[in-house]
């Protein structure tokens, strides 16, 4: 693709696709670790998650920062407007995943044992799940890649497929042993906590099908 | 959805690593920059002007300054024409209302057709034509008169007023409608050429509308305007669409944006894109139109 007149301009997307590029790496990360955490009932690491969370935060203001300024003084018009609306939208998305992967954290301090296989099996299973979509989303971001945007959207079925797995599973498992209805109200916390992510993710995968294409992904999935 | 990718560009992304990208990519529907022919839909339903295979031509025919242009003036519509110095803008404006008769060496080729009427007919009058598609230049040009005089002038000569009563009634509804009254009622006698360049380009406004046009045609009409004065004017433009049909050409893309309902992109003569404003600016088809409102071009 040509570049700018302005070389400017490019050098500026540029530093905003790499501030992009650490908040989805700092996610990936954070999810990776509250998946380990959870997997072993490390309350310490869960702890140091939930304190990062805060560099995360600070990246999705210095996007947004990023993206207003670029917007007020270049003015963009077409694909520039395109990618600067959606950087601002992913970087919202990517904050918020970040807050599930610290509020899946918060629930393993709360955790009392191991909990039962299945259901963390599956849950485990959504992190890993999410992360790759979420690498895989990002990927299709940096490429301007609408047809792998649209493979990740639709990923999210599995992932929702697995939390109602999981549920099930949980909802037995809550009948059949009293003693473990705290356990099991964490494991729904967290469950929900991986399916809301999934959401987040196909919400990327949305802006960047609109960056790409300038057309609203639910409209043409709609009219299939 | 796979319609939308074309299979070039799955070859085109193939093997690259996102480290390697340090800008966005545009949409891979868009039109290749080696067409050249129009895209879009030129064609409106109630057309105030039609213009068909325009084409012209500068010294006797030896250079094409513009090339086999189809496109409608709606009725009530502003439509901008954008594109780079030399790309034919002001040139297909200017054959609107044969302004381009005064380049000696010029030829127009092609139909242009003001409510159905072919104005390169032979039996076309220029003078009353002129009136009827009227021009605001880029460098505001009032007579070397007084502000009355300057309106005036028009309307007497096209015989639109008989008495003293009907030119002062004239004067100020022009000057009303240019939303200059207000600013000179009190010195009509003083000369035009003394007011501000932004109150200057409102007078050659109310001047065009007093001899009652259909259509008027303006020239990068704010270049030489301050921000204040050309946001007068955009307003002003925004007022006059509901009783006539507005060609603007301008180098501000966000001008363009502004105010126009259409945008037509020109480039090295050829109409390469026209569409709704909001379409060309949000999501052009033409890789040159993405190139040159971005930014891009070379």
């Amino acid at each position: 693709m040509q570049e700018h007149i302005v070389k400017s301009f490019d050098a500026q997307i540029d530093a905003l696709n790499r501030k992009i590029e650490e908040t989805a790496k700092a996610c990936e990360s954070q999810l990776s670790s509250a998946a380990q955490a959870f997997e072993y009932v490390d309350k310490d690491l869960a702890k140091s998650i939930v304190k990062k969370d805060d560099n995360i935060n600070r990246l999705q203001r210095e996007i947004e920062d990023a993206c207003v300024r670029l917007l007020a003084l270049r003015q963009p018009m077409a694909a520039d407007l395109r990618y600067l609306l959606s950087c601002m939208k992913i970087a919202s998305e990517l904050e918020r995943i970040g807050d599930y992967a610290a509020n899946i954290s918060k629930r393993v301090t709360e955790l009392s044992e191991t909990p039962s296989k299945e259901p963390s099996d599956l849950i485990l299973e959504m992190i890993q799940l999410c992360n790759r979509m979420l690498k895989n989303s990002m990927d299709a971001f940096f490429n301007a890649d609408a047809q792998n945007a649209v493979k990740v959207w639709h990923k999210d079925d599995e992932i929702d497929r697995k939390f109602a797995r999981m549920m099930t599973c949980v909802r037995s498992q809550m009948q059949d042993e009293k003693d473990l209805l705290d356990n099991s109200t964490q494991l729904i916390f967290v469950g929900r906590c991986c399916e809301r992510i999934g959401d987040h993710i196909t919400n990327i995968a949305e802006d960047i099908y609109f960056m790409v294409t300038g057309r609203n992904y639910m409209d043409i999935f709609e009219d299939q | 959805m796979n319609n939308l990718i074309s299979t070039a560009h799955e070859k085109e992304m193939e093997g690259i690593m996102p480290e390697n990208i340090v800008a966005q990519k545009p949409n891979p529907t868009l039109v290749d920059r080696e067409d050249r022919s129009t895209v879009g839909e030129g064609r409106v339903e109630n057309p105030k002007m039609h213009c068909e295979s325009v084409s012209v031509f500068y010294n006797f025919g030896e250079k094409e300054a513009i090339h086999n242009v189809s496109l409608d003036i709606g009725e009530n519509e502003v439509i901008s024409m954008i594109g780079p110095s030399g790309c034919g803008k002001s040139t297909f404006l200017r054959c609107l209302n044969r302004m381009n008769d005064t380049i000696e060496g010029c030829l127009v080729k092609g139909q242009i057709l003001l409510e159905g009427t072919n104005i390169y007919d032979k039996k076309i009058d220029v003078v009353p034509l002129r009136a009827q598609v009227g021009m605001v230049f880029q460098k505001p040009n009032p007579f070397p008169k007084s502000i009355y005089d300057n309106i005036a002038y028009g309307p007497k000569i096209h015989g639109l007023v008989e008495s003293k009563d009907d030119t002062d009634e004239l004067v100020e509804k022009s000057l009303k409608r240019a939303g200059l009254w207000n600013e000179v009622k009190d010195r009509l006698d003083q000369p035009g050429t003394g007011l501000s360049g932004g109150q200057q380009q409102r007078l050659c406004i109310a001047r065009t509308i007093a001899v009652d046009p259909e259509v008027i045609l303006m020239d990068e009409p704010c270049s030489a305007l301050d921000p204040i004065a050309t946001a007068i004017i955009e307003d002003l433009i925004d007022e006059l669409k509901q009783d006539y049909s507005i060609a603007i050409v301008t180098h501000s893309m966000q001008q363009a944006s502004r105010v126009s309902q259409r945008t037509a992109f020109f480039h090295l003569g050829d109409l390469i894109e026209i569409g709704p404003t909001e379409q060309i600016f949000l999501n052009p088809l033409h890789q040159l139109t993405h190139d040159y409102i971005t930014g891009r071009f070379g």
